[in-house]
């Protein structure tokens, strides 16, 4: 075993990635046919979501040097999985399996992959078959705590999370599902302790970084119902999460249909309302972070892109409402124009700053400079308006905000789209 | 939204799978992982060395000369290697042969100071006890801290230059084991652990005035005031912690501090203390406090420290866990006096560290050492631009322009800067200045090293800032004032 290796997997014992990256790549110099090196090489890398591409490239070089090494194939199943690869990761998991049936590794990241694609009852299943063959295995424990989470079996997902703490009070991951758990209840002030636990602990935890932003969001009552929405939209399938909007979209065109004449305004309602609902979802985290923005604590957990996104979406959407409920009031077109660019703006600019892929950002980032283009020249057109041009202002804004709602189809792209 | 879906791949760690499903690392003995290790990979030469040694040390000998013969035909200069066939010689009883080959390495490389140690011995076994002396202060005039205490009292010789060299007027406390001190810093020597006498001081370093005065606290004061500080019970020495990003100063300073008192610095680095074997690694660090000991007033720098005393919850197995308690009972004073001993340590992950060491009598101290300010940037442009062809260099306007940077990103910023001076040299013939648009240009391709550093640390002095640890980088990131 080179130096450089002994150095490394010091490093990667204690979870420091990055550090061990350098004396690995040194160990790959000097034996460029050592599996392990490779494999811990693509667990480093694996940690950094730039660099996960060539995490892969790394454990298929273990594999190549050692293709029936089975918890080789379960950590290629948990990079693909990180790299939204999600059903490549299930085959690797089951030839993991076949490989080492009686491995509880295959059978944890069996479960993950299926949390991943929606399927909580097989996850808990596999869980528990790692568990039943390795009793100690806090990854299968974590994973447990949240199929059952994601099920909404809340008693038995705090059970297992508060056995996983009594064994190990010092694993974040168990702190990070109470977090979760107390979100989903919608119990934000617990969901923060639990977080600012997990953080004590290991400071750089990403899932509890995140979820104490989500915690801190929602104190804003706005933010708690949008939490309770996106539980809801993640208990459901794929094929149930379009059934739903679709459905309230033929609610709506019924109501529309009903609410006529002097109850047309009623029919209007609906239809902000709708849109509102469906379009909440792109600007909620920018709207909850600008809320943060004014919090002592809070605001120094943000980094400088959801800084950029709170001010530029969360904002822009703010003052756009402000501006089209006072255009309404006052009956003024231009304040309403210059409100709805504001919000119709924030649709792609919502994935611009945080979003980590660089197509998505470019794409995203142009169709925000479009609209904001298009909205101040249609509102030029109509605070000076030009002979000859004819309704040119109602023309070019109508398209503009056409192109803002298309960007949120584009956003479903999960290749332009990368948190 | 559920950001934990995805998290939980990175949440198994990689020692999982060696739990459940059989590990590699599973080693039977050293020599037979480094036999397997040599199988593998048969061209890595500092792994041939380490087989050798250890081969040698089983007196597997024609393993040993096997791997030293396998080092020279990759690299037929390897001077170590050489000195090992001779080593193998002599143990084998071919002395006379012995000799030629450490004569011939010797013609090759008369200051290689283990090549005279060893031919010291080889003709004291022949009998020419004379000769043996004289071979044998010719290594320790070479390297003085090179010392084998078995061989001296065969040569005969009184006192080596290592001990006269210990006999520093400063010494508060000889220690009392001198004789078994010894025998345990002869094989500290035999690593290659210089005791080195640093001739920068704090005047060398620019800006750090606060770090300076801590130092200045802990140790310069009272060496000066032994009288003033043993009134209030106050002992010599102690432990400093230097953490900060890397690439700021804190080796500068620490060598500084062994200047500033003229007392012995000691620079150790992990690669010198782990040891393969088990308890090993516990010895080697015995030994060094030993070499410090010996030495006092001494500064014992562990650079990276972090590496040697991490946390112990993130290590299962309890190999690692032993060294990490070894250093603390050195620290505390437990298997020696610490007495006028400076433990110095710097590290770039402070919150990897064991939070033991953090009691008081170990690290008492931890001084946050921040990128330059300013007036250090200029200093340090300075500094850099000494010895280089330079027409008008702006000093003010590079350090305002470098906010952030640290040392190590200056130079870098040199380096770019002088590397196209250079090409521009080249195609026109002449020498080409150095100016400061040239070191500007470079500055806009670079980015401070310090910031990747500053979003960590600015996590854990967020979240896991017990007893306001890291109160120090919440003020310079303006979070806390």
């Amino acid at each position: 075993m080179s130096e450089s290796f002994t150095r490394a997997l010091m490093f990667v014992k204690q979870g420091r990635y990055r550090e061990a990256e350098p004396f690995l790549r040194q160990a790959i110099q000097s034996d460029p046919e050592d599996p392990q090196v490779f494999f811990f090489l693509a667990t480093c890398l694996m940690h950094e979501p730039k660099n996960r591409a060539e995490a892969l490239s790394m454990i298929n070089e273990a594999l190549r040097l050692r293709p029936n090494r089975a918890f080789y194939h379960a950590q290629r199943a948990n990079i693909l999985v990180l790299l939204a690869r999600a059903k490549e990761a299930l085959r690797e998991v089951y030839e993991a399996r076949r490989l080492a049936p009686d491995s509880a590794d295959s059978f944890v990241a069996e479960s993950v992959v299926k949390l991943v694609l929606g399927k909580p009852r097989e996850a808990e299943r596999a869980a528990r078959q790692a568990l039943a063959l390795d009793p100690e295995n806090e990854a299968a424990g974590d994973s447990l705590a949240d199929a059952l989470r994601l099920q909404s079996k809340f008693g038995e997902s705090e059970a297992q999370i508060q056995n996983l703490l009594a064994s190990n009070p010092e694993n974040p991951w168990a702190h990070s599902s109470g977090g979760m758990l107390a979100l989903q209840k919608g119990d934000a002030r617990s969901a923060e302790r639990f977080f600012l636990a997990a953080l004590r602990i290991d400071a750089e935890h990403q899932e509890a970084r995140d979820g104490l932003l989500h915690a801190f969001r929602a104190r804003s009552p706005f933010y708690r119902a949008y939490l309770k929405y996106s539980f809801m939209m993640e208990r459901l399938d794929r094929v149930g999460r379009g059934l739903f909007v679709i459905g309230l979209l033929v609610l709506l065109q019924i109501a529309k249909a009903l609410f006529v004449g002097p109850l047309a305004s009623l029919g209007y309602l609906l239809v902000a309302l709708y849109l509102l609902f469906v379009l909440w979802v792109w600007v909620a985290r920018g709207v909850g972070n600008f809320f943060l923005l004014r919090d002592p604590l809070a605001r120094h957990a943000l980094r400088s892109g959801e800084i950029r996104e709170a001010i530029v979406v969360g904002g822009g959407v703010l003052m756009g409402l402000s501006a089209f409920g006072t255009g309404i009031l006052l009956k003024q077109s231009a304040i309403i124009f210059f409100g709805l660019t504001l919000i119709g703006a924030a649709l792609p600019m919502s994935l611009v700053f945080t979003n980590r892929s660089k197509a998505g950002r470019f794409l995203f980032g142009a169709a925000g400079a479009a609209v904001y283009l298009g909205g101040f020249a249609s509102l030029a057109l109509l605070l000076f308006p030009q002979e000859g041009v004819g309704d040119w202002a109602a023309n070019l804004f109508g398209i503009t905000m056409l192109l803002a709602l298309l960007t949120t189809w584009l956003g479903n792209i999960p290749s332009l789209r990368r948190g | 939204m559920d950001p934990g879906i995805y998290g939980r791949c990175e949440s198994i760690e990689p020692f999982d799978f060696f739990a459940n499903t059989g590990s590699d690392f599973n080693m039977t003995s050293r020599l037979d992982s480094l036999r397997e290790a040599v199988a593998l990979s048969p061209q890595n030469i500092p792994l041939l060395l380490l087989f050798a040694e250890g081969s040698l040390d089983e007196l597997h000998l024609p393993e040993a000369r096997a791997a030293f013969d396998r080092v020279l035909q990759i690299d037929p200069g390897h001077i170590e290697a050489k000195l090992g066939i001779a080593r193998v010689l002599y143990l084998r009883g071919n002395t006379s042969e012995a000799v030629v080959r450490a004569e011939a390495l010797l013609q090759a490389r008369p200051d290689f100071a283990p090549g005279w140690l060893l031919l010291a011995r080889l003709v004291l076994a022949e009998g020419d006890r004379k000769l043996g002396q004289e071979y044998f202060r010719k290594a320790i005039t070479l390297s003085p801290n090179l010392t084998d205490a078995r061989l001296e009292r065969e040569l005969g010789i009184e006192s080596t230059q290592m001990s006269a060299s210990t006999n520093n007027a400063l010494n508060p406390d000889p220690p009392e084991d001198t004789a078994e001190f010894r025998n345990e810093t002869e094989e500290a020597a035999d690593e290659f652990i210089d005791v080195e006498k640093p001739e920068v001081t704090f005047g060398d370093v620019g800006g750090m005035e606060n770090i300076k005065e801590e130092i200045r606290m802990k140790i310069i004061y009272p060496l000066e005031n032994r009288a003033l500080f043993s009134a209030y019970g106050k002992k010599l020495g102690g432990g400093v912690l230097l953490y900060g990003p890397p690439g700021c100063g804190k080796t500068l300073i620490s060598k500084a501090t062994a200047g500033e008192i003229n007392a012995g610095f000691i620079s150790v680095g992990i690669h010198q203390i782990l040891d393969l074997y088990v308890g090993g690694s516990e010895k080697n660090l015995h030994q060094l406090f030993q070499l410090a000991r010996n030495n006092a007033p001494a500064v014992l720098f562990f650079d990276e420290v972090d590496a040697l005393a991490a946390d112990r919850k993130d290590f299962r197995e309890s190999a690692m866990r032993t060294v990490i308690n070894q250093f603390l009972a050195e620290m505390d004073g437990n298997v020696g006096s610490n007495q006028g001993i400076l433990i110095l340590g710097a590290t770039n992950a402070p919150w990897h560290l064991d939070p033991a060491f953090r009691r008081p009598g170990r690290f008492d101290r931890i001084i946050f050492v921040p990128p330059p300010d300013e007036s250090a940037r200029r200093s340090i442009v300075d500094i850099l631009g000494r010895d280089k062809p330079l027409q008008n260099l702006d000093a003010y306007a590079l350090a305002k322009r470098t906010k952030e940077y640290s040392g190590a990103d200056l130079k870098s910023m040199f380096d770019i800067a002088t590397e196209k001076a250079l090409s521009r040299a080249m195609k026109e013939g002449r020498i080409v200045p150095l100016t400061t648009e040239d070191l500007l240009q470079a500055c806009k391709g670079m980015k401070p090293s310090t910031r990747v550093w500053f979003e960590s640390a600015k996590n854990y002095a967020l979240y896991a800032n017990q007893g306001g640890f890291y109160d120090d980088v919440l003020s310079f990131l303006g979070i806390r004032k």
